[in-house]
């Protein structure tokens, strides 16, 4: 009784017990980057990662598991999409906010860990509008209840300028700097990959809004982008726990060995065009043969005589490339082929397949010989070298499905193969929208056919 | 008064001193009918209003001198019929006394153990006695009252050991939350939570670990009383508002006397249980594909005709094809259950003691699964003085599961789904010997070794779950002077849970094994002071109250931790795990309220009770923490008005009204905005990516969009009802109505995901329940000779109506399930299953793709109401003697159910179904599309094209059409039966024993009628504390028992 009597002796206080004990309302901006990074990483590697390999083509289903052979048939799960969506906006571009918010009302301010959450904010938004195009980017994550989806055309320009913003905010005096996966926190890296970030949003909309020329053309002659030993990497690590995502699969289901990853026939046939050397690297034949046989999208494959994918790409310390050194190459080749000196894009698209063939582990004697067999750049067609330095990107691509599929949309090579049991009458170059924003946000427009181009997509010849 | 009885006393004495030559003595003993148990206290007289008479004593026996004059003697007891029984030659009269029908002064124990009159309660209450919870046994205690109440709904989830049961009493009030009532054991709260986790964690794989309130023991329950509306809630609070069930537990009460008595029962049941149903499978074709037999790739039915070709096996070894008919029959084992109970009582004029132990052990239809559990109880009062008395209540339960299956989908060791998924030619006796080849590899029930042999997942995947409760409470009360006393309660129900799930390494899909651990610790404290009073004012009023303050404090802690990657195989601890990933969950919340409760009674006939309480809560907002509720009821026993004369037909009847309004609050933390540290970041397909990742952490702010302006949620009962008895109780009958809105609900809306968040928590939305409840009870043939026919019917009706959500709000989804099957509220509508249908022209025909011949799978459309339209349970009791006989039929009437288990045995091709027309081509029954240039439609014409049988069952099971998997919830269900026989106290007497009795009783015996086919409908794998029903999922089946009862008293 005495009990009861004291509890209601002091019940404002008792009562006064409301705040979750297990989270806490302060927090360092840095730790929300990290998560953003972890969170987007690992669903670029193993949701969109594993589902835009097969529906871009770059590997085959061999119809080894559903989850694979649907996407590749372009029967897009609502788990894809919706985790996806899950992803970039409440999991990632929402705590973002609060890092720059944090960052920049903390006593003494962060700019660089600012900058940092603005360039991964702009990351983001940039994968998801070449997934889906039009998305919610100027209302995203404000106080308006629906936010409208703003035309992708538009959300590109508002990257290029928030990227700048960032770039100006980076101050390489101020020690706050964080120790971000990516680049440990060196400013200059950071910088650096917004502007090759920027370069990359310039070539995705020039075909479709020219005067973006004249931007690239001064950044290519100003250059600071990724340099060699620059790449943007979240790494993964052969330990419990930290696996890359895509080796688990076979970890998890398998015990190791490759059951579910088979050689694309687009991308083997591609590669033999070149007589690529990479090729017994990306590829393990079937046992019953000696040659590397992909399998044809939607297609049943067959262990014995088909390939699969090596446990050279599929690695469980293999980091998710987020920009790498090599990209920044095949972007500036492509730049100088169209606004700048073919002889410089001929230097480029070299060093880009250099580049590329050193980290797969290709000899460098190999290298000269392959680059002996490539024709100068001066002496092709405009049709030719279009073709040449995207499939040489294709090929570099094989462990980044999402660049692979842009890539493809904006140069139309190498050429795909429509599915066996394709749910669409073309190939797909847009996602649709997931079901729970579609019915949560009544400014939400209506899925376009999957087979619809995005505002970037200049669909120049005919499949 | 006083003078006729005077005159009476005189005349009787004079009477025999007249004729005292002739007398003699008559002798007997008096048992009860119904346990045959002897009756202490018996009166027994020479004619009602005479005076010469005995008692009997505590063996019921009598012994009284009579002379010639006296032809017969009439026996009464308080709670029991008269009985006359006519005097012949002999001077032995053994006789058995009916428990009357007609007790109008029945006492039910209401809230807070307070005992109250039934005539003036103005609100629906039904009391069960504890001899119902015992009749046919269950290892949850709440599957023994389905049936048995109206207006009260116990769903059982599956045939897990000790799996859940849902109880829903007149609907389903709130958008969020269980919708369960309160449960009270001698007057103090316990929680009835199964802590089952998220969603996510219930449809993934999840065990079924049934509810809480199955801890409490049939064998100590004395009396149940269900209360209904929201009575309860002016003593408990809000958590009463679905209702609450009261539960008392058997003492030593009715031992006390100027005697010392003492009393040892002991019981012991055994029951054997197996499946109550089983898919019904095809035996004529063997795995593949398009009729090519392939055991490599496919673990299905879509072979070639069993003809016993020579073929490789699953193993890879040469057999001659054929079918397994009982395969999965064989799978099952034949379960067991051991109840054994012994109890100690005594009593005497001061105190009152009793202590029972049950020991239960259940052997369960999955091969390697238990569950044991040890309950101890005591109950014990003692009166210190004249004013002062204490009593303690407590209860020790210790249970221990193994073996219980996983449920659901997305994993690899759900044991039902894996035994139904077996291909027909596999035989599961060489199942069981073939889990492993000679280089120890698991062999699967494929060659590719993609599916788990389901005998791999019940010797080696084992589930555990250990609970260890504790709940009881101390009372100590205080007489302050006549009619007003003063009570103090202090009670406690403190758990812990325990949980460990395991995959071994080689497990196909979780090579590398995996180690899941929760432990789960729940405590609450509950103190209650009150002072009673209860006065007569005058002749002709009467005054009765309490006036109270209560206190309440609930909190939990979980951790979960999981253990990937496995090093040495068999071990499970978290060092043998090479990665681990630990989330911790915490809550607490405080309430406390003041209330009081008044009655006034006028004449014995109309009483009026008003009721207030005022609760401060930690959930709210600080400025809408406190909230006051207040409730009005009316009692009239209109029958009191009319002459005796003219109660022959109609002899007692009471109208009673009640009005109510209670406020409820919110789940602990909902108002504030904070960050997490985060465990893991979600990776598609394998184990999560742990933080740290590289040393790094990873923090998130919430997902959900706090609300710091919450008003408690509101719900309104009106409910007017009446009681009849007819023809001395011969025919009895309770009616109730009731309409219960509740408003301003506290619900957590989806928000577009583009503003960063997934929920807003919000006050919106009203629900409606309207419904009527039956009673009706009689005694159609009641003999001399002792031959008694009792039949009930419980009758329920209830109609749920979403009224309104919110603005701009079309629908409001409660729970999800896979393939696109939800439970959704939208407004005008009742909570209703959505999912995939068919596309249908104009005229309601299904639309058939021209060029495939298959049914074409349109947009998400309402497939039904879960809840059911009506229940009615049936009961009939029949007496002889010792004998007895009683069933319960269970019926239900109304909603809806979704099948996975159908869906996947159609897609398969393991139904009977799919074997049907030697599975020939055929044309499908529809219309197709006729399209204009432009591709528009213009028209329908009949469908001509063909579909082979594979594609056309596999459309059928496609997991996006819900449609076609989706039956009528109804049935008729054999529920209860029980033969009981109690030895003649002759016959007793020459054992140690005062009595004994034996039984037969089974429990599930017969469905009698369904529509679902291959599942029980009554399956749901939300389990009990999600808003959701009507789904099965790879249940468990849910078995049919029958068994031996033998019951001794000393």
């Amino acid at each position: 009784m005495l009990g009861t009597v004291g509890m209601v002796g002091c019940k404002k206080d008792w009562l006064d017990v409301n705040q979750d004990p297990e989270t806490t309302s302060e927090v360092d901006p840095e730790f929300l980057i990290y998560a953003a990074q972890t969170e987007f990483s690992t669903n670029r590697t193993s949701e969109i990662g594993l589902s835009g390999a097969m529906w871009s083509q770059l590997w085959a289903s061999g119809q080894s598991a559903g989850v694979f052979l649907n996407p590749e048939r372009y029967i897009f799960s609502i788990f894809t999409t919706g985790n996806t969506w899950r992803t970039h906006y409440p999991n990632s571009q929402k705590n973002l906010k609060f890092a720059i918010d944090i960052a920049q009302s903390s006593s003494p301010a962060k700019p660089n860990i600012a900058a940092q959450a603005k360039v991964m904010s702009a990351l983001i938004y940039y994968t998801t509008t070449i997934l889906w195009g039009d998305i919610p980017y100027t209302e995203a994550i404000t106080d308006v209840e629906a936010p409208k989806f703003d035309r992708q055309e538009d959300v590109l320009n508002g990257l290029l300028s928030d990227l700048d913003a960032a770039i100006a905010q980076f101050d390489p005096q101020d020690p706050n700097v964080g120790n971000d996966h990516y680049f440990a926190g060196d400013v200059s890296k950071w910088i650096a990959f917004a502007k090759s970030l920027k370069f990359r949003i310039l070539m995705l909309m020039v075909d479709k809004d020219p005067s973006k020329a004249a931007a690239i053309t001064t950044m290519l002659s100003e250059g600071g982008m990724i340099e060699a030993g620059g790449d943007a990497l979240f790494n993964y690590y052969a330990e419990s726990g930290h696996f890359n995502p895509n080796w688990n699969v076979l970890n998890t289901f398998a015990g190791g060995q490759n059951f579910f990853y088979f050689a694309s026939e687009v991308t083997v046939e591609t590669m033999k065009s070149y007589n690529d050397p990479r090729l017994p690297i990306y590829f393990d034949a079937g046992p019953d043969t000696n040659t590397i046989v992909g399998v044809y999208p939607g297609k049943s494959g067959d262990y014995d005589t088909d390939a699969l994918l090596s446990l050279n790409v599929i690695r469980p310390d293999a980091p998710e490339r987020v920009f790498t050194y090599t990209e920044q190459l095949f972007l500036e080749a492509e730049a100088e082929y169209r606004f700048g000196s073919v002889a410089n894009a001929d230097t480029k698209l070299r060093e880009a397949i250099r580049s590329s063939m050193t980290y797969w582990g290709v000899a460098s004697a190999d290298i000269d010989a392959y680059l002996l067999t490539i024709q100068p750049l001066a002496t092709m067609t405009n049709e030719q070298a279009t073709q040449l330095i995207a499939e040489q990107s294709w090929i570099s691509l094989i462990d980044k499905p999402t660049e692979a599929w842009t890539t493809w949309r904006r140069t139309e090579y190498p050429r795909l193969l429509l599915p066996d049991g394709a749910a669409l009458t073309s190939f797909v170059r847009r996602l649709p929208y997931p079901p729970d924003e579609l019915s949560a946000n009544r400014n939400a427009p209506v899925s376009p056919v999957g087979s619809t181009p995005l505002w970037f997509d200049e669909v120049t010849s005919n499949p | 008064m006083k003078k006729q009885s005077a005159f009476l006393l005189i005349c009787s004495l004079l009477f025999s001193l007249q004729l005292w030559a002739q007398e003699r003595t008559i002798r007997g003993t008096v048992l009860s009918a119904d346990d045959q148990s002897p009756l202490p206290g018996v009166t027994v007289r020479a004619s009602e209003n005479s005076s010469l008479g005995a008692i009997t004593d505590i063996d019921g026996k009598y012994q009284l001198k009579v002379g010639p004059e006296i032809t017969s003697l009439v026996f009464t007891y308080v709670g029991y019929d008269k009985k006359v029984v006519q005097l012949g030659a002999s001077n032995v009269y053994d006789v058995a006394l009916e428990s009357s029908s007609l007790d109008l002064n029945e006492v039910v124990v209401t809230a807070n153990a307070i005992e109250r009159e039934k005539k003036e309660l103005g609100y629906a209450v039904t009391t069960v006695g504890g001899e119902e919870t015992t009749k046919a046994r269950d290892a949850n205690m709440l599957n023994t009252i389905a049936g048995k109440v109206s207006g009260v709904r116990v769903t059982s989830q599956s045939g897990s050991l000790g799996g859940g049961a849902k109880i829903m009493i007149r609907g389903a009030n709130s958008l969020s939350g269980s919708n369960q009532p309160l449960f009270v054991v001698d007057g103090n709260p316990i929680s009835n939570s199964g802590f089952n986790g998220t969603r996510n964690d219930i449809i993934t794989g999840g065990v079924d670990v049934g509810n809480r309130a199955s801890d409490i023991n049939p064998d100590d329950i004395e009396s149940m009383t269900v209360l209904k509306g929201a009575a309860a809630t002016v003593l408990y609070g809000s958590r009463a508002k679905n209702g609450a069930i009261i539960i008392t537990t058997k003492s030593g009460k009715a031992l006390r006397g100027d005697q010392k008595r003492s009393s040892i029962s002991i019981n012991s049941s055994i029951r054997f249980d197996n499946p109550l149903r089983l898919p019904d499978f095809q035996n004529e074709y063997a795995q593949g594909d398009q009729g090519n037999y392939d055991a490599d790739n496919y673990a299905n039915g879509w072979g070639p005709k069993i003809n016993g070709q020579r073929v490789a096996d699953y193993k890879g070894d040469t057999v001659s094809l054929r079918a397994y008919p009982d395969n999965v029959k064989n799978f099952y084992e034949t379960g067991a259950t051991y109840i054994n109970s012994i109890s100690f009582a005594q009593g005497d004029k001061a105190s009152d003691f009793r202590f029972g132990y049950t020991n239960l052990r259940q052997n369960g239809i999955i091969p390697n699964s238990s569950l044991e559990r040890n309950t101890f109880s005591l109950n014990a009062g003692r009166n210190l003085t004249d004013r002062l008395s204490v009593r303690v209540s407590g209860n020790f339960v210790k249970s221990e599961t193994v073996g219980n299956p996983r449920q659901g989908g997305n994993n690899p060791s759900t044991t039902v789904s894996l035994v139904n998924g077996l291909p027909r030619t596999i035989d599961s006796k060489e199942l069981k010997e073939n889990l492993v080849d000679q280089f120890g590899n698991t062999i699967g029930i494929d060659g590719n070794r993609t599916t788990n042999n389901p005998y791999w997942v019940t010797t080696y995947n084992i589930t555990k779950n250990n609970v260890d409760r504790l709940y009881g409470n101390a009372t100590v009360n205080y007489k302050l002077t006549e009619g007003v006393s003063a009570t103090y309660r202090l009670g406690t129900d403190f758990y812990t849970d325990t949980r460990e799930n395991v995959m071994r390494k080689g497990t196909l899909g979780r090579v590398n094994g995996e180690l899941e651990v929760r432990d789960i610790q729940s405590n609450q404290l509950n103190s209650d002071f009150m002072i009673n009073f209860d006065r007569d004012l005058n002749e002709d009023f009467e005054l009765k109250g309490i006036l109270g303050h209560n206190v309440n404090q609930r909190s939990a802690n979980s951790t979960r931790l999981v253990g990937n990657d496995l090093l040495a195989r068999d071990l499970y601890t978290y060092t043998n795990a090479q990665s681990i990933s630990n989330t911790s969950d915490s809550e607490l919340r405080r309430l406390y309220g003041v209330y009081a409760d008044l009655t006034l009674g006028y004449k014995k006939y109309l009483f009026l009770n008003l009721t207030g309480r005022n609760d401060w809560t930690s959930t709210l907002p600080v400025d809408n923490r406190s909230y006051f509720y207040p409730s009005a009821s009316a009692s009239f026993i209109f029958t009191e008005l009319m002459a005796p004369e003219n109660k022959n037909v109609l002899r007692y009847g009471k109208f009673r009204v009640n009005y109510g309004s209670v406020g409820s609050d919110v789940d602990p933390y909902s108002l504030n905005f904070f960050f997490t540290p985060l465990a893991d970041a979600f990776t598609q397909f394998v184990p999560n990516i742990l933080y740290p990742h590289n040393g790094r952490p990873g923090f998130a702010a919430t997902n959900i969009i706090p609300e710091d302006n919450l008003k408690p949620q509101r719900q309104t009962t009106f409910e007017l009802g009446t009681e009849l008895l007819f023809f001395d109780g011969r025919l009895r009958t309770d009616f109730s109505f009731y309409d219960i809105r509740t408003t301003d609900q506290i619900v957590q809306l989806t928000v577009p995901q583009s503003t960063g968040f997934n929920l807003k928590t919000v006050n919106a939305g009203e629900i409606q329940n309207v419904g009527i409840e039956l009673l009706l009870s009689g005694t159609p043939v009641q003999l001399e000779n002792g031959f008694k026919w009792t039949t009930t019917f419980n009758f329920s009706k209830n109609k749920q109506k979403v009224v309104s959500l919110t603005e701009g709000l079309d629908d409001y989804t409660l729970t999800s399930g896979f393939s696109g099957v939800q439970i959704k509220a939208a407004p005008g509508e009742e909570f209703g299953l959505y999912g995939g249908g068919y596309e249908r022209d104009p005229n309601g025909n299904i639309i058939i793709d021209e060029n495939t011949g298959l049914r074409k799978i349109g947009e998400t459309v309402r497939l039904g109401d879960i809840y059911p339209d009506w229940m009615l349970g049936i009961n009939n009791e029949f007496s002889y003697k010792g004998f007895n006989l009683s069933f319960l039929v269970d019926i239900r009437k109304g909603g809806i159910i979704f099948s996975n288990t159908v869906q996947d045995l159609r897609f398969s091709g393991l139904a009977a179904e799919t074997a049907e027309n030697g599975r020939a081509a055929f044309i499908d029954e529809g219309v197709n599309e006729v399209l204009d240039g432009s591709g528009a439609v213009v028209g329908y014409k009949k469908n001509e094209t063909e579909v082979t049988a594979q594609q056309y069952w596999q459309q059928l099971g496609n997991n996006s059409l819900a449609e076609e998997s989706t039956y009528a919830a109804d049935f008729v269900k054999l529920r209860e039966i029980r033969i009981g026989y109690t030895l003649p106290s002759k016959l007793v007497t020459k054992t140690p024993f005062s009595s004994i009795s034996v039984a037969l009783e089974g429990r599930n015996l017969w469905l009698i009628d369904s529509k679902v086919p291959h599942v029980d409908p009554e399956a749901n794998f939300f389990g009990t504390s999600l808003t959701g029903e009507g789904v099965e999922f790879g249940s468990v089946p849910s078995t049919r028992s029958i068994g031996f009862n033998l019951r001794l008293t000393l």
